[in-house]
């Protein structure tokens, strides 16, 4: 039954990718933004069903593909791939909040659909049908049909097919390809709202269940290696069929049938990566050119004197001493709390802003070194400080384990590929009943030397930001040594790194791995932060709302992942203390914002402030020497 | 001199020692992409401390027969050798420690990186000193001297000093072209692909590169394989040559031979050599 409605939404997501070669990881937000609207102008203003479902899908939905056309994909057409990526990861972080702030961020359990609330029931050939699932039916077949039509045997069609070509050559004979861009990211989102407004009765109306719901199109969108329309329908299908038989064949209960059900998408959508890759056909370049310049990554110059170049990180240093004396406890223990996720978003620091790689697990990881710390110290009576470390190390193997199955993939397919790792532990290893405790958790101490505790937050922050720090300079000394090198020959280019004898796998598997053991150490640091390691914290959506926050702040630098540690926790304390609690939704579709952003200035907020400071020294140094020679004023 | 050995030939196992042995063989190397045929059982050796050249016109499968030496491309037929040893299965990396190195013909420089940082890597990524472990406790860092020597008299001779601190990306092309040489070379290997490097190069820079060429061959065993359709400095570089066409290779010779050859000039010298 779902497989009609993945289809209708894996169409909309392969033909925006074949127009513009963005992988729209927003898809499923905006259905929920346009399953939304239906449901504010349907059940709450008691628009009837047809005006409700033209408005929202027939208009909303294509208008906002067009606006976010305009204001964002249109300048992305030549961005890198991490680029393009970071960027619809920011729509997928902004959009659902900016949607329940607009209209209220009530739980919606059942939301009609187009057939109303009393579905009438259907008997075809035996099998039960409610009206819903028959209109489901009619608009994937409509909208296969149409789409069909249209690209075979219309001159829009035909405009299409040549843009995907290539591009240049449809501008030389006369067609505006920019215009045909912008119509293929309104039937885009116009699918991907009719999707959205099919799918609500059968899925909770949540960004959560949206952002799970449209993973099975991205499994289909994976299938069909981004190209074939005809194949992401099929894909589509399959994958709900998959879904519907696994209810007759899985027992209805225990852990098989909540932990593998729902991640039959995600387990779909890996393994086909891997076929892929294994083929050595590299599902289809996410950058055909492969001229576009990365430009992620600009190193700061080195010609500064070094005290200029060292001012910055001693004041921040002593902010970071002398800082918390200033503050009350409870502050402190919100600090404290920051400190521990930065610790964690280092481990982007090296994946990302060293490795160049766009991965979306490492928050599993960090669950994964949370849960062993919690195993280790509560079953086996393990020292916590040591449950801790060894949680960084078990972590490791399955940073390796990912690397070694996804390292080869495109800059898209890493990403997805680590999107569906995380989605599986979430639901098979993150639900075992020992580590979950039915959504209890597993409470925990926090780590003791002798008879002296880290229990006073103020105790405990000044012990995490000594982890903090030493993780730091590893990462700096990684950085200057051959292996930094080497990470930067990779970035640049691949081929070239190969044919001076470097293994560009190896490069990235090492990074991979150290990053995972960070995420350990940092997951195992917070659970103990929180006297609590509960596995659904560590959830696959939070990691990429993770990602686009160190992502604003600066991937390149572990300050960039301190603040962007300390800005999480204290932003939304401030924002609830002073507002209004619905404008903390404002501070996520904040940091989603941020990472678009990215696409302006690749460092980071921090980097473009040191810039402007430095700018605005140089100016008033400037002005300074001047003025002597000038006319006093 | 340079004619292909028997037992190149051959193309079969026969123990060739090293002394005697090409630095680089080629034998009956052929690919066919679909049913193209790129490059039809060609036979190419370069000889130890030798330079030989590969000239032929656009599209005669020179910069594939790189990619199958170098490893990029597996070839459908034909095998390559490094000194004698067979390394068609071998990766990349692997060739590249055998003592192989390429520059390309579109840059592929680590833009990320300073130019001397570019010449570094190469260096160590030949001898693999490095360990992770120490690099992450930054005992990684240690100033080498026989490396600062190696590099900074390759950066000299290229005349590269100047621009040893600025990131690669920021280099006008011609620069970018002297760095890649210098990469290839800091690597001390023993064979040396040049894929057209005085493309692009304004003259004083096309001097410099034959100068630095000639100075890199003094005192060593490097060996270059040149492509380049600057038939000049081919011809004037280079101690033998192979002529392209189609994927065939249609001549072989010493350049003064090439230079008169009425098939060459036929197919392709003949407009482009004036002297």
């Amino acid at each position: 039954m779902l497989g009609g409605v993945y289809a209708i939404s894996a169409v909309g997501l392969v033909l925006t990718y074949k127009a513009s070669h963005i992988f729209n990881f927003a898809h499923g937000a905006i259905a929920f933004f346009v399953a939304t609207c239906f449901y504010e102008l349907n059940t709450r203003r008691g628009w009837s069903i047809a005006a409700a479902a033209v408005l929202s899908i027939g208009v909303i939905g294509p208008a906002v593909g067009l606006a976010l056309w305009a204001v964002l994909f249109r300048r992305l057409t030549h961005a890198s791939p991490t680029i393009k990526l970071v960027s619809t990861v920011g729509l997928f972080v902004a959009i659902p909040p900016a949607t329940q702030f607009i209209f209220g961020d009530e739980q919606i359990f059942r939301a009609p659909a187009l057939a109303g609330n009393t579905p009438g029931v259907v008997d075809i050939l035996g099998t039960r049908l409610d009206a819903d699932q028959l209109i489901i039916f009619g608009a994937a077949l409509t909208v296969a049909a149409v789409l069909a039509f249209v690209l075979r045997f219309t001159g829009f069609g035909l405009s299409i097919r040549g843009v995907v070509d290539s591009q240049t050559m449809s501008e030389l004979v006369g067609t505006n390809s920019k215009a045909v861009s912008a119509a293929t990211w309104a039937i885009g989102c116009f699918l991907a709202g009719l999707a959205g407004v099919l799918v609500a009765p059968i899925i909770n109306l949540s960004p959560g269940s949206y952002a799970v719901f449209v993973i099975a199109s991205f499994a289909a969108a994976v299938i069909a290696r981004m190209e074939s329309l005809t194949l992401a329908f099929v894909g589509a299908l399959l994958v709900g069929v998959i879904q519907g038989l696994s209810v007759k064949f899985l027992p209805s209960s225990g852990i098989l049938s909540h932990g593998v059900r729902p991640s039959i998408p995600f387990a779909v959508m890996a393994v086909f990566l891997l076929v892929y890759s294994n083929l050595g056909k590299e599902p289809s370049q996410p950058d055909p050119a492969g001229t576009a310049p990365r430009g992620a990554h600009h190193r700061p110059p080195a010609d500064r004197p070094w005290w200029r170049r060292g001012a910055p990180h001693l004041v921040g240093g002593a902010v970071l001493l002398v800082g918390p004396q200033l503050l009350d406890t409870f502050w402190i223990g919100i600090v404290a709390g920051g400190v521990a996720l930065a610790i964690i978003f280092l481990s982007f620091t090296v994946v990302t802003g060293e490795g160049g790689m766009i991965s979306l697990c490492q928050i599993s990881f960090a669950g994964v070194g949370a849960i062993a710390t919690a195993q280790l110290a509560t079953e086996h009576g393990w020292p916590i400080g040591l449950a801790i470390l060894a949680g960084g190390l078990i972590a490791m193997p399955f940073g390796m384990l990912v690397a070694m199955l996804a390292v080869r993939l495109g800059d898209l397919y890493l990403g997805l590929a680590t999107l569906s790792f995380a989605l599986l532990l979430d639901n098979i290893i993150f639900r075992i009943e020992d580590f979950d405790q039915v959504g209890a958790g597993v409470f925990l101490n926090r780590p003791a030397i002798g008879s002296f505790t880290f229990d006073s937050d103020e105790r405990f922050y000044y012990l995490l930001l000594a982890v903090f720090v030493v993780l730091a300079l590893l990462i700096a000394n990684l950085r200057r040594s051959t292996t930094g090198l080497e990470l930067g020959a990779v970035r640049s280019s691949e081929t070239a790194t190969t044919t001076i004898g470097v293994s560009v796998v190896r490069t990235k598997l090492t990074a991979f791995t150290f990053s995972a053991f960070i995420a350990g150490i940092g997951g195992g640091l917070l659970a103990t932060y929180r006297y609590l390691a509960l596995p659904s914290d560590y959830n696959a959506i939070l990691g990429i709302v993770w990602l686009a926050v160190v992502v604003t702040w600066g991937i390149r630098s572990p300050w960039g992942a301190l603040v962007a540690g300390l800005a999480l926790p204290v932003i939304s304390q401030l924002v609830s203390d002073n507002l209004e609690p619905r404008y903390v939704l404002l501070t996520a579709v904040a940091f989603g914002l941020g990472a678009i952003g990215l696409a302006r200035e690749p460092r980071g907020m921090l980097a473009l402030q040191a810039q402007q400071l430095r700018g605005a020294a140089r100016w008033s140094h400037r002005r300074l020497r001047r003025a002597p020679a000038g006319t006093p004023q | 001199m340079v004619a292909p050995t028997a037992a190149a030939r051959a193309g079969g196992n026969a123990p060739v020692s090293a002394d005697t042995a090409p630095a680089l063989a080629a034998s009956g190397v052929t690919v066919r992409f679909g049913g193209l045929t790129a490059l039809d059982a060609i036979d190419v050796e370069v000889a130890p401390g030798t330079t030989v050249g590969l000239v032929g016109p656009n599209g005669a499968g020179k910069t594939t027969l790189f990619n199958v030496m170098s490893g990029l491309l597996g070839p459908n037929e034909g095998t390559v050798r490094l000194a004698g040893r067979d390394v068609t299965r071998l990766s990349p990396v692997a060739r590249a420690r055998l003592g192989l190195a390429r520059t390309y013909q579109r840059s592929e420089l680590f833009s990320e990186l300073t130019v001397r940082e570019n010449l570094v890597l190469a260096y160590r990524a030949r001898r693999r000193t490095h360990h992770l472990t120490l690099d992450l406790l930054g005992f990684g860092r240690h100033r080498d001297e026989q490396e600062d020597a190696t590099v900074d008299g390759l950066l000299e001779s290229l005349r590269l000093s100047e621009v040893a601190g600025r990131l690669a990306d920021a280099l006008p092309l011609g620069t970018g072209r002297l760095v890649e040489v210098g990469r290839a070379l800091a690597a001390e290997p023993d064979v040396v692909l040049l894929d057209e490097p005085s493309a692009g190069l304004d003259e004083r820079e096309t001097d410099l590169l034959a100068e630095a060429l000639r100075r890199a061959r003094l005192g060593s065993t490097v060996a270059f394989l040149l492509v380049e359709h600057d038939v000049d400095l081919v011809l004037g570089l280079s101690d033998h040559v192979y002529v392209l066409d189609f994927g065939r290779c249609i001549a072989a010779g010493l350049p003064e031979e090439i230079r008169s050859d009425p098939a060459v000039r036929a197919a392709y010298l003949g407009t482009e050599v004036e002297s």
